[in-house]
């Protein structure tokens, strides 16, 4: 999901110029998988769901798209002016940054809300699209600023010295190195491990040597700060993916054509292949072209559609659409649409434009047998012979903090804890590999309620089996009070084991959370089942509490297995 | 004559035991000693006194008191009570033959033998007679004579050991002889409070008579038949009870637990996993590219060692490599990027549920319908929305001819079912693993409109790789909502209540 903030009044004035009630145009941005979050005066918030139509995270792609249901049907038309500059592109970019695209724009009036309704559409385009300016970045220049002719072509996409080639970074005063903007900029330092490694760091010049600037970290202070003076504009996209660059080169030289903007073509001349050609003129808003089959979008939709129906849907979507004969039909789709991967992607725009109130739901199912897997089938009859013994059922985080597993319990840390490698928060940062920290910390927080207390929770435990990680369903059940004892529990275990069926021992061990010569391990068969014992004075004052507690643990998993079988 | 005029006066059971007692031998109107009384029924004193006073007060008998003296034995009197006077002693080993003082002293010991030589020389009980080898004592006649009559100080002392004695019950010889062992010190004087008590004049006329009042029956009551003279003492109905605390099911567990029946009985199975996962079976099966932003630090946990897990066998992995390269034969383009199977294997915990339903895609046969329950994690910070851990309640239906109106069915269907539904409303939505999506909001009697769930059929860049070669229908629903508003829960964190009291107190969710 992506978040942008619009002016209500543009986006009527985009739309068809009607005021619009907030409800009304909630449910018409339905269209374009948009909500409106919040609205504040004349300032709309709007979720936009599509995260892989990029097209839609602006004012101008969302009212274009919402404009076909409101009549304005078939593909948008944008006239591209024939190429009036050059770039050219250096070989040693093949490895660093090899993609570019162009466009320049003229006629275009830029007052501060545009300004920031296009830097917010390429910071999110380069966030989210661009996989934070890995995959595609964009970049705006003056080309023309208060009559004046600020960069002269042809361009340049090259590569300099970190080291020797030095301009003056967006928001700054005074000229540094590359590697010095990497290192101080802010910018640099959010994006410049993109290019860090590379010997050679992208640069974008003109042909007198003014510096527009080093993709895709910062542009340069001079070209590269478009403002209401800005006439002529150059866009530009550097990227890793020749798809992407375009589709994000079409997005936003298509946005500035709906204000108005005339849009003039560049020729790139690179020095490698790129699928077989070298020499490019962008932006190339040609359709993308897809056929489809009726028969096919009506068994996806389940609503019987004709060709005629088909090609009106797809108009309203913007798309052009002619029948071609029989079931199919030639689709030919908004150059910006690089999101359709497959005829499915059309089908479902044919179905927003139905209209997803107007399909009648349908709930027929052929008869299929219901059924809990066998553990939960299991897990539900010792959870009710628990709470028969009188233990609450609780529930707790399996994330938890590595203290609540060691120090509190008395155990050093040999044993391997699971850390997750992006923690938030030390108390979610390990996976738990017990259940019984979760029920201390759970009695810690309760020491006020009446005793006795006794708990048990059956949930899952991650721990390392031979390097692997094996989740374990475990069962555990506390007794604390003044007269808590190993009997007790021992009783507990015994009634439940016996209820269960199964036979097992007992046999003394040694565990530092639990008292010596009060701790033993349960076996059945020859299978190691957990642990039983009265819980050691030092554990129990670790945990905030003053009383006798006793407890035991065990792995289920044999348990389940043994009755399956 | 009729019993109407004899009222009866309610006793508990020890009160009724010591009227028992008292009239053993029919009434008299003597007076008992309390003490005596206690010891008839092998009962403390002090334990006694309230009782009686009680029976006095409902007037079966009275009771008195009095500050008297009493005489207790020291030590040394104690010892003497049970082993008896050095001088008795001694009068006793002299009955038969004379003694040399060795001989004395071997059997009463030093002490002893120079206590009972005192005081017997000097009560002339025993005389002494020189001889070559030195003195000789014999008993005199009136050494038998008290041997055979018995000591009255010894007498004494043995009583005392026994009985509470007061000096008031004492005749004139007694009081001469304690006040020798007191001087002796082997006894000292204690004051107290003397009970004494005699049956009332109304019981010993006859005009009330105890009845026992039975609170709690007991075994004996009932074996005995005593229950049937007693009468059992009426409650006060209106008093609170002491708190019982039961055992229950955690809440949340129970809501879950009741929506897992509800699943079965509209015939899911239920599917499980693991909730640490390659990457694979979260992201890679789901067609969500690899560098997909849901993938990233920020969105996902990842594990830190073992950092990898395994791929599964067979060819599902080639297949979905294929998927996200060129579409896998289907007629999609793809992502058009080199799958990396070292990203794929990348382990994590488990984002989301629909993990569980790429693993059943691999086995599911037409037609079945499946459901989970899992818990998934966001590396999101803990607070009253937001939690780390959570439940995903989602499933898939499996069967030919499956369209986008029965998708629309099912979330209608669940909306009813589930959230009690008044209405429902469909809007476009978007998952990375599906096409046509849907967001479902229904209509709730209490929270008005809400978002309840999302699905949409799983693309065909799903199905193609584990061969599934019908439509597949993917659903999941936000449940964790629609048992907030019914538990009246305000805070997400309560879901994984920390509260015991409120475990055990927190109402029946119907």
């Amino acid at each position: 999901m992506v978040t942008i903030s619009v002016s209500y009044e543009d986006l009527c004035n985009l739309l068809d110029g009607k005021t619009w009630e907030i409800e009304e145009l909630d449910s018409l941005l339905h269209y374009a998988k948009t909500e409106i979050d919040t609205i504040i005066d004349d300032e709309l918030k709007l979720d936009i769901k599509d995260s892989n139509r990029p097209d839609l995270w602006c004012v101008e792609g969302l009212a274009r798209e919402c404009r076909g249901v409101l009549g304005e049907k078939g593909l948008p038309q944008y006239k591209v002016n024939p190429s009036i500059a050059e770039v050219i592109v250096d070989s040693r970019l093949k490895n660093i940054r090899p993609f570019i695209g162009c466009a320049l724009v003229k006629n275009i009036s830029f007052d501060d809300y545009l300004i920031k309704q296009f830097i917010q559409y390429s910071e999110k385009k380069d966030n989210s699209y661009g996989r934070r300016r890995e995959k595609t970045s964009i970049g705006l220049y003056n080309w023309t600023r208060e009559g004046e002719n600020i960069l002269i072509p042809p361009i340049y996409y090259k590569v300099a010295d970190p080291d020797e080639v030095k301009f003056i970074p967006l928001g700054f005063t005074k000229p540094m190195t590359l590697r010095k903007i990497l290192e101080v900029h802010p910018k640099g330092r959010d994006f410049g491990h993109i290019i860090a490694d590379n010997p050679y760091y992208p640069l974008l010049i003109d042909s007198q040597g003014n510096i527009l600037s080093m993709p895709p970290i910062i542009n340069s202070e001079g070209t590269g700060k478009v403002d209401e003076y800005t006439e002529e504009v150059l866009v530009e996209v550097t990227g890793t993916d020749w798809n992407a660059v375009n589709c994000v080169l079409d997005g936003i030289v298509t946005a500035l054509a709906e204000r108005g903007g005339e849009i003039y073509a560049l020729t790139l001349n690179f020095p490698y292949e790129i699928n077989g050609e070298k020499t490019f003129i962008t932006p190339n808003l040609n359709p993308l072209e897809w056929e489809i089959d009726v028969n096919y979008a009506s068994k996806i939709i389940g609503i019987k559609l004709t060709p005629e129906e088909v090609v009106e849907y797809l108009k309203i979507k913007r798309y052009d659409a002619t029948h071609l004969e029989g079931e199919k039909i030639k689709v030919l789709a908004p150059a910006y649409r690089a999101d359709i991967m497959h005829p499915i992607d059309i089908v479902e725009d044919i179905t927003i434009a139905i209209g997803y109130d107007k399909i009648e739901p349908r709930w027929n199912p052929k008869m299929t047998l219901g059924e809990l897997s066998f553990p939960t089938k299991y897990v539900y009859k010792i959870r009710d012979l628990t709470i028969g013994l009188g233990y609450q059922e609780v529930l707790t985080f399996s994330l938890t903090n590595p203290e609540y597993l060691t120090t509190k319990m008395l155990k050093e840390n040999r044993e391997q804890l699971i850390e997750v490698a992006n923690p938030i928060s030390i108390n979610y940062s390990v996976t738990r590999n017990s259940l019984l920290p979760g029920l201390l910390n759970f009695l810690s927080k309760n020491t006020h309620e009446e005793y006795p207390q006794r708990i048990f929770e059956a949930g899952e435990i991650v721990q390392v089996v031979n390097e692997e990680i094996k989740i374990k369903k475990n069962l555990a059940c506390i007794t604390i009070h003044a007269n808590a004892s190993f009997a007790e529990i021992h009783g507990a275990l015994d009634t439940l084991l016996q209820l269960l069926g199964t036979e097992y021992s007992l046999e003394e061990t040694s565990h530092p959370s639990f008292i010596e010569g009060r701790t033993g391990k349960i076996k059945a068969d020859n299978t190691e089942l957990g642990i039983i014992g009265e819980i050691h004075p030092q554990v129990v004052t670790n945990w905030g509490l003053e009383l006798p507690a006793a407890a035991f643990e065990i792995n289920l998993g044999p348990l389940i297995e043994q009755a399956e079988k | 004559m009729s019993s109407m005029d004899v009222k009866t006066v309610e006793v508990s059971v020890k009160g009724k035991k010591i009227m028992d007692f008292l009239l053993k031998e029919g009434k008299s109107a003597q007076k008992y000693v309390v003490g005596e009384v206690a010891k008839g029924l092998g009962e403390d004193l002090e334990k006694l006194i309230p009782i009686l006073s009680d029976l006095s007060d409902k007037g079966l008998l009275k009771l008195f008191s009095e500050e008297t003296e009493r005489v207790e034995l020291t030590s040394e009197g104690l010892l003497y009570a049970k082993d008896g006077l050095p001088e008795w002693n001694l009068l006793k080993i002299l009955r038969d033959r004379k003694k040399r003082i060795e001989e004395i002293r071997e059997t009463l010991g030093k002490n002893g033998a120079k206590i009972g030589l005192t005081w017997c020389m000097r009560n002339k009980w025993v005389k002494s007679e020189k001889t070559d080898k030195g003195a000789l004592f014999s008993i005199t006649a009136e050494g038998l004579e008290v041997l055979d009559k018995g000591l009255l100080e010894q007498k004494l002392l043995e009583k005392i050991a026994q009985n509470l004695v007061y000096l008031s019950d004492l005749n004139p010889e007694e009081i001469g002889v304690i006040g020798k062992l007191l001087d002796r010190n082997l006894l000292k004087k204690k004051i107290e409070r003397k009970y004494s008590l005699s049956l009332s004049k109304a019981l010993l006329e006859g005009k009330i008579e105890p009845i026992l009042v039975v609170t709690a029956l007991n075994r004996d009551l009932i074996l005995s038949g005593a229950w049937k003279k007693a009468r059992l003492k009426r409650y006060n109905l209106s008093a609170r009870p002491p708190t019982t605390y039961i055992a229950r099911k955690q809440p949340y567990l129970a809501f879950l637990d009741e929506l897992k029946v509800k699943l079965v009985s509209l015939g899911f199975q239920e599917m499980i996993g693991p909730l640490v996962e390659p990457e694979f079976w979260n992201f890679d099966a789901l067609y969500q590219p690899q560098d997909h932003p849901a993938r990233t630090w920020s969105a996902t946990y990842s594990i830190k060692k073992p950092a990898k897990g395994k791929l599964p066998p067979g060819g599902v992995v080639e297949r979905v490599k294929s998927a996200h390269e060129d579409g896998c034969g289907t007629g999609s383009i793809g992502w058009r990027y080199k799958w990396s199977p070292e990203v794929a294997a990348k382990l994590m915990l488990r984002a989301q549920g629909t993990s569980l339903s790429a693993r059943t895609l691999l086995k599911a046969k037409p037609p079945s319908k499946y459901f989970a329950i899992a818990r998934c994690y966001r590396p999101d910070v803990v607070d009253a929305t937001h939690l780390s851990e959570f439940n995903q309640v989602e499933g898939i239906v499996v069967d030919e001819d499956l369209t986008f109106r029965d998708l629309l069915g099912i979330l209608k269907m669940f909306a009813v079912e589930i959230a009690k539904a008044e209405d429902v409303k469909f809007i476009p939505d978007y998952y990375p693993f599906t096409e046509p999506s849907v967001q479902l909001s229904a209509k709730h009697p209490e929270m008005g409109w809400v978002e309840f769930g999302g699905a949409g059929i799983f693309r065909p860049e799903v199905t193609a790789p584990p061969k599934v070669e019908v439509p597949v229908l993917a659903w999941g629903l936000g449940v964790d909502r629609l048992y907030m508003v019914k538990a009246g829960i305000h805070d997400i964190r309560n879901l994984f209540n920390e509260d015991l009291g409120w475990m055990r107190r927190s109402k029946v969710l119907i």
